[in-house]
């Protein structure tokens, strides 16, 4: 499996992080510290995108680790630390994206404050706010399942358990989500 | 057809999530048809976009912030605990600010120590408002 951000892992990890989560039930805060230095940015980043909204992002990222300080005592090492947490992350975005919507705060992509870390300088500025508005405007699913299989690495069977669906809707939001953006890309064939 | 059927599984194909014949028979199948192998290629450049798009940075203060508000909920925890102790200690903050809003200075008025004459001399309720008579 892809997994560029080394959440899946080897079983020895997993195990460490199941540790963790261990300690972190026991109310050892510099467990959490060391959960959170590892999963900040992933958590972040993924918020962030779903949402669009870096202010908001920052705040739901602080709740999704609120939330696994307060459960970890409740954690089922059956599963993966990072499906757990990317779960909670999900849930909450979800419910930020439903809470705007009774409000009617849905906007385009923000574009307050915050310093962006732009990884690739040789994709065009326009194509970038693009695809940013792109993935923004993609179905609920389809974008979450986009960026947990492309930014976060994550398997079709951690995706399914994240988004509580079966493998082969993981598959297929996936293919519409990439069908939808290559329509959008070939607005672009120069980049 | 062929290639309707491959081409929905191109991109599980892509992300290595196709059962080892399936994943055989698309490779086969690569080798002659361009438009899938197009779109496979339009699919990695999508991908690369995705992974293109602004991150944000973590601000240093981010880990803190969140171990400081487990630290305040953990301190306010105790005196949450029982739910009587909460109720009564919210009456008690009612009460108070209830309290507050009665403009008692309108109600005090000048008391002489002869209104309370009627108390023994030598009793603690004479010696009392003999005190703050003063």
């Amino acid at each position: 499996m892809n997994d560029p951000m080394g959440y899946g892992g080897s079983s020895s990890k997993g195990d460490s992080e199941h540790e963790l989560i261990n300690a972190i039930g026991a109310g050892d805060i510099l467990a959490f510290e060391a959960l959170i230095k590892r999963y900040q940015e992933p958590v972040l980043n993924f918020v962030f995108k779903y949402i669009g909204d870096r202010f908001a992002a920052e705040d739901i990222a602080q709740e999704v680790f609120l939330s696994v300080y307060r459960s970890a005592s409740g954690f089922e090492p059956k599963g993966k630390v990072s499906t757990w947490i990317f779960k909670i992350a999900y849930n909450l975005s979800v419910n930020e994206i439903l809470h705007r919507s009774r409000l009617c705060l849905i906007n385009g992509v923000d574009d307050l404050g915050f310093e962006l870390v732009e990884p690739d300088h040789t994709i065009g500025k326009e194509i970038v706010e693009e695809v940013m508005d792109a993935v923004r405007h993609l179905p609920e699913k389809q974008r979450a399942a986009m960026l947990l299989r492309v930014n976060d690495g994550l398997s079709y069977a951690e995706i399914s358990k994240i988004l509580s669906i079966s493998i082969s809707s993981v598959e297929s939001l996936l293919f519409r989500a990439r069908e939808s953006l290559r329509i959008i890309m070939n607005r672009h064939p120069e980049e | 057809m062929e290639n309707d059927r491959y081409r929905s599984k191109l991109s599980a194909y892509k992300d290595r999530e196709l059962e080892g014949s399936l994943t055989e028979e698309i490779a086969f199948h690569l080798r002659d048809c361009v438009a899938c192998k197009n779109e496979l290629a339009e699919f990695e450049r999508v991908d690369a976009l995705v992974r293109g798009m602004p991150s944000l940075e973590v601000s240093e203060a981010f880990a803190s912030q969140i171990i400081a508000k487990v630290a305040v909920k953990e301190r306010d925890l105790p005196a949450l605990a029982p739910f009587s102790k909460r109720i009564f200690a919210k009456f008690m903050e009612l009460a108070d600010s209830v309290f507050e809003l009665i403009p008692w200075h309108e109600y005090r008025r000048a008391a002489t120590l002869e209104e309370f004459g009627d108390f023994p001399p030598l009793s603690l309720s004479y010696a009392y408002f003999q005190l703050i008579g003063k």
